[in-house]
């Protein structure tokens, strides 16, 4: 236990927080972003690139300004390092917008003490125009392989972006033409597959997990509806397995589905006495997979039995013989509780570097490296 | 002797007659002496007149010896002279008698030779009339005399058989006999035989010289043949009820078997055969070992698929009853057929009925459970009166754990039957009996409390959508199951089976099940806090997410959901303390069941004593309120409240756990508002009046104190204009309703 409580880096922010990515397109070091999430004209919103140092078991951060105003979401271009997307409320116009933020290129030089203010200015900030599609952007998703295609959920769309042209088209409208908007609960986020070429986003509105196929308007793949009893808040697919998806919603239960398979999720945990704000599977080992809720804790759980590493040791079972030792594999079941936060987390990210680290935020702008317990690591591995 | 001779007595041999005088001088007085003379003389004289007599006597008796004996020297004398006449007769009676003996000896030994040729004769007849006798013996179908006949003229034949004359007889004899074992290898063989006349024949055929070891192997095919109609005629018998069945195969099946086995055995296994080989009779009995497993096996089978077919269904008694009856017949026939070993066994069909019995009656215990379920279900969704649900609560409960109980309580009775002394089987006695009677207590008994458990935990999951009163009348039953009926039902089985289940290392113990049922109990309960506080949660999250917060008027009331979540509240109050009094909190902060008078008497205190709640945020100015570091200061100073953990079996905790639930949504939706001054200030009234209404339900009011706290102090972030209302007005409001 001793191990694993020193194995824990903290870093507060002064602000409240709900905005954490890790930054994808980088190799080699741990890196997440996160934004503040305030609405007070006298705060100043801010955006922290840190870095982990394993090494040395600290936190290295680099501050910028969030002028546009409080953050509520971020992602991080995968194939552009300095590249992320920001999802922001502007102080008294209660419209949410996008905008794509670009860090300085030898961020490395940068040195706070040569710089006029206290914050790193930005190389480009390039506000997206979305008021055509109504003032509620929710996340903008960039394409797993496209480097030039967004998806923003706006509202009750999906939009398709082609950066550096101004073309958008409209993927997906839950409101049919001419139907009333009032009643129809707007999409709560959504993602893109990492399977079919890149030609399925996923999204979800209400209790329904659907997926729309991009190459046609309105054209619902496949749909989940009640996937969960009450709101799905987050979702995330398995990297390394078709056809698996994962939620959780407000009912505090984390479920994988294989959507060939719609009546019922092939994997099933209610640990979180609370809504479930985000799930993750691990990219690397995709047994492991990690929650986050208002219950202020963050679930390591593993799902072996679902997992792709289950598939492929099979596999190797059937073709290897009687040479293969058994392995004791992990069994399905809750691993690990981290409970160090003291507010709700809404976030909770694997680092894309490192498959043993991940890093949590709470609303208090508690930021918590931790590391996947030794024990568990050593049993995967070995 | 001599020595010690007095020589003073008279009387002795030893006596002197000196000394006397001398003594006598010596110590006596003259008139002594005088005296002593006198009776000396005295008794001289009547010494001599006493051997006077004597002597008289005596002569009288040689006198008259002297006359006998005179007078048989004169009788001898003339018995002399008779014996002599004696012996002379004899001599001539003995002379007389060799003379007749000489001439009767000529006559002697022809009437000897007459008498022989008499029987000669006699039995030259018997030949003679033997075929006509043997002809008419066998149409008055005596075969048994006529085999007689028959052998006894065997006996002569072979004697006398190269006699031509008596050639002609012994053919004409063959022939019939040949006729007659034909016609009784005829009967042998015919199907319809009874056991009874199979024997007769075959001891007939077998006095016929037939081959021993083709008879008794056709003996067995017929009686086999025999006995399998009975077994077909015993398998159409299936409207007899089991006693009558049993019976009947007893009469029947059994009988015959029986007799079968033992005249083969008298036959061909206890007797020795001459032209057969050694190893004959082993051989017979082997193969009647195996002719007797066969059909009983065949008989046992047929007994095993009616009781297979009739456990269950019919009187387990009369079962019993019919099963003991065979049982005793059994044990009674194996000892008859001593050397034979019979391998199946009764006791096997009657510990098959018994884990068949168990299995319907397992199956039984679980539709039974399934019912009441679905029942309890069905009276939970038809009676929908709040009023009355309260009562109703706890009177289902109550029935489905006691007609529970008392089911299992029936079973284990019903299975006892099994034991009863009187039967002639004891199941417990083999191995595999005992592991039955252990498989009552495990399989059906813990089974099924097992099973009781699964289900029930069944319904806790999310995913069936159980009414939420199920939940907790099923956590409660689980609750009472593991507080009581558990105990009394393991305790029932252990001792009516007589089960040391304490020190056994494979039984399953007591405590294990507790375990497993008081785990149930709460992941019901869980379930029930969880689906009431997602109840309440959806109504708060739909009221926040649905108003328009910023362009919202001056609050003037409490919003009507904030009253409905209240209502609600109290209603599942009620509900749960119909079933958990308020026992958990005896040494708790306060109890719960406050009357309506205490109630007034601790709003006043409560305004006065928990004056930091309105403090909190209404002593800062709108400039600090901006201030997030007043959250964190806030937050430093309060210690770390754990909202959400495991509910105990209590109304306060139940209830708690609800409205954690529903306040932390309430949190976390104001969370992801932005709020305009009357926003916040709407938000304001509402945390009041549920602080005004919550304490009632909880025990420790702290706790829901911190949560709308959180909720105000977050609305507070979220609010572009942070001004909050008076307080004095806030209190107004929320009293007005």
């Amino acid at each position: 236990m001793d191990e694993n409580e020193s194995s824990l880096i903290i870093y507060g922010l002064e602000l409240q927080a709900r905005a954490l990515t890790p930054q994808y397109g980088e190799g080699n070091d741990v890196r997440f972003f996160i934004a503040t999430n305030s609405l007070k004209p006298t705060n100043t919103n801010q955006l922290h690139l840190l870095q982990y140092d394993e090494e040395q078991g600290n936190i290295q951060s680099k501050i910028f300004e969030h002028s546009l105003g409080e953050v509520w979401n971020l992602r991080s271009c995968p194939h552009q390092a300095n590249l992320l997307a920001s999802v922001y409320q502007k102080g008294a116009q209660v419209i949410t917008q996008a905008a794509l933020l670009t860090l300085p290129d030898d961020l490395g030089s940068v040195r706070t003490e040569q710089l006029k203010s206290e914050y790193i200015p930005w190389k480009q900030v390039e506000v997206l125009d979305t008021t055509a599609y109504g003032g509620r952007v929710k996340t903008i998703e960039f394409h797993p392989s496209q480097e030039q295609t967004l998806a923003c959920v706006v509202g009750s769309k999906v939009a398709l972006m082609q950066r550096g042209e101004s073309s958008t088209r409209i993927i997906a409208d839950l409101v049919g033409s001419g139907s009333n908007s009032k009643h129809i609960p707007p999409f709560t986020t959504g993602k893109w597959s990492h399977h079919h070429q890149g030609n399925q986003f996923l999204t979800l509105h209400d209790c329904t997990l659907s997926s729309y196929d991009i190459r046609d308007t309105q054209h619902c793949a496949w749909s989940i509806s009640d996937a969960h009893g009450q709101l799905v808040r987050d979702l995330d697919c398995n990297p390394n397995k078709q056809c698996h998806v994962m939620t959780g919603g407000d009912d505090g239960y984390l479920k994988i589905w294989d959507y060939r398979m719609p009546k019922a999720p092939v994997f099933e945990r209610s640990d979180h006495s609370h809504w479930i704000w985000s799930v993750r599977f691990n990219t690397f080992h995709d047994q492991l997979l990690l929650s986050s809720s208002s219950d202020c804790k963050v679930l390591l759980t593993c799902a072996g039995s679902v997992s792709s590493e289950l598939h492929s040791q099979n596999e190797i079972n059937t073709e290897g013989g009687g040479e293969e030792r058994q392995r004791p594999l992990l069994s399905d079941g809750l691993l690990q509780t981290f409970d160090q936060h003291e507010d709700s987390v809404y976030c909770a990210e694997w680092s894309n570097v490192d498959p043993w680290v991940f890093a949590s935020l709470s609303y208090d702008g508690r930021v918590i490296i931790s590391k996947v317990p030794k024990q568990y690591k050593y049993q995967i591995i070995f | 002797m001599a020595d010690t001779a007095n020589p003073f007595d008279m009387d002795t041999s030893g006596f002197d007659a000196e000394k006397y005088l001398e003594k006598l001088l010596k110590d006596c007085s003259l008139r002594e002496i005088m005296d002593t003379e006198a009776a000396v003389v005295k008794d001289t004289q009547t010494l001599h007149s006493d051997m006077q007599t004597l002597v008289y006597e005596n002569y009288n008796k040689f006198i008259s010896a002297t006359d006998t004996i005179r007078k048989m020297k004169n009788d001898f004398k003339q018995m002399e002279s008779d014996v002599n006449l004696l012996m002379n007769k004899m001599q001539s009676i003995t002379s007389f008698s060799e003379q007749i003996t000489g001439t009767l000896q000529g006559t002697r030994s022809q009437l000897c030779r007459l008498s022989e040729k008499h029987s000669l004769l006699k039995r030259l007849q018997f030949l003679s009339t033997l075929p006509a006798k043997l002809k008419s013996l066998i149409e008055e179908q005596n075969y048994a005399q006529a085999v007689q006949d028959y052998l006894h003229a065997q006996k002569v034949f072979a004697q006398y058989g190269r006699q031509p004359s008596f050639d002609g007889i012994k053919r004409e004899c063959d022939q019939i006999m040949g006729d007659l074992k034909d016609k009784l290898r005829r009967d042998f063989q015919r199907a319809g035989n009874t056991a009874q006349s199979l024997t007769e024949i075959g001891e007939l055929l077998l006095q016929l010289d037939e081959k021993t070891s083709d008879l008794a192997s056709e003996m067995l095919t017929c009686a086999g043949k025999r006995l399998h109609e009975q077994i077909v005629m015993l398998q159409d018998q299936t409207e007899r009820d089991m006693l009558e069945f049993v019976d009947m195969g007893i009469d029947g099946f059994l009988n015959d078997l029986a007799l079968v086995v033992t005249s083969y055995f008298d036959m061909f296994v206890a007797k020795h055969y001459e032209q057969e080989r050694d190893d004959f009779q082993e051989n017979a009995l082997n193969e009647l070992n195996i002719f007797l497993n066969q059909n009983i096996d065949k008989y046992l089978n047929l007994v095993q698929d009616r009781v297979e077919s009739d456990i269950g269904y019919g009187d387990t008694q009369v079962m019993l009853r019919a099963l003991d009856r065979l049982h005793r017949r059994l044990q009674a026939m194996r000892n008859i057929c001593r050397g034979l070993e019979v391998q199946k066994n009764t006791v096997d069909i009657i510990i098959g009925a018994a884990h068949q019995l168990c299995d319907a009656h397992s199956k039984n215990l679980r539709d039974h459970f399934a019912d009441s379920l679905s029942s309890v279900r069905l009276s939970l969704v038809s009676a929908k009166s709040d009023a009355a649900t309260g009562l109703n609560l706890s009177e289902l409960i109550g029935n489905l754990y006691v007609s529970m109980v008392e089911k299992i309580k029936g079973v284990l009775q019903d299975l006892l039957i099994f034991l009863r002394t009187d039967w002639s089987f004891n199941i417990k006695a083999e191995h595999r009996g005992a592991l039955c009677v252990e498989g009552i207590r495990e399989n059906l008994l813990i089974g099924f409390l097992r099973h009781i458990s699964k289900v029930m935990c069944g319904f806790a999951n999310a995913s069936s959508s159980s009414p939420p009163n199920l939940l907790l009348v099923l956590s409660k039953t689980c609750l009472e199951l593991e507080q009581q009926g558990v105990h009394i039902l393991i305790a029932l089985v252990d001792d009516l089976y007589e089960i040391d289940s304490e020190n056994s290392a494979t039984l399953t113990h007591e405590t294990e099940i507790c375990a497993e049922m008081r785990e149930t109990a709460q992941s019901l309960l869980d379930a029930y806090v969880r689906q009431q506080g997602t109840n309440i949660s959806q109504m708060l999250r739909k009221s926040v997410e649905t108003r328009d917060w910023l362009n919202c008027l001056e609050p003037r009331s409490v919003r009507a959901v904030m009253k409905r979540v209240v209502e609600e509240l109290g209603g599942i109050e009620t509900v749960v303390a119909s079933l958990y009094e308020s026992s958990g909190n005896a040494g708790g902060f306060r109890t719960t069941a406050s009357s309506d008078s205490s109630r007034k008497t601790y709003f006043s205190n409560f305004t006065a004593s928990k004056p930091q709640y309105r403090s909190n945020w209404s002593n800062y100015t709108p400039s600090q309120l901006e201030s997030s570091y007043v959250s964190n200061i806030h937050r430093l100073f309060s210690e770390r409240v754990d909202i959400f953990t495991s509910v105990e079996f209590t109304k306060a905790s139940i209830v708690m756990g609800i409205i954690k639930i529903g306040l932390k949504t309430l949190l976390e939706c104001v969370r992801l508002r932005t709020f305009s001054k009357f926003g916040l200030q709407q938000i304001q009234v509402d945390a009041h009046y549920l602080q005004m209404n919550l304490w009632r339900f909880v025990s420790d009011e702290n706790l829901v104190n911190f949560l709308l706290d959180e909720i105000l102090g977050s609305a507070v972030h979220r609010c572009l204009e942070s001004v909050l209302m008076e307080p004095n007005a806030v209190e107004i409001i929320c009293e007005r309703g």
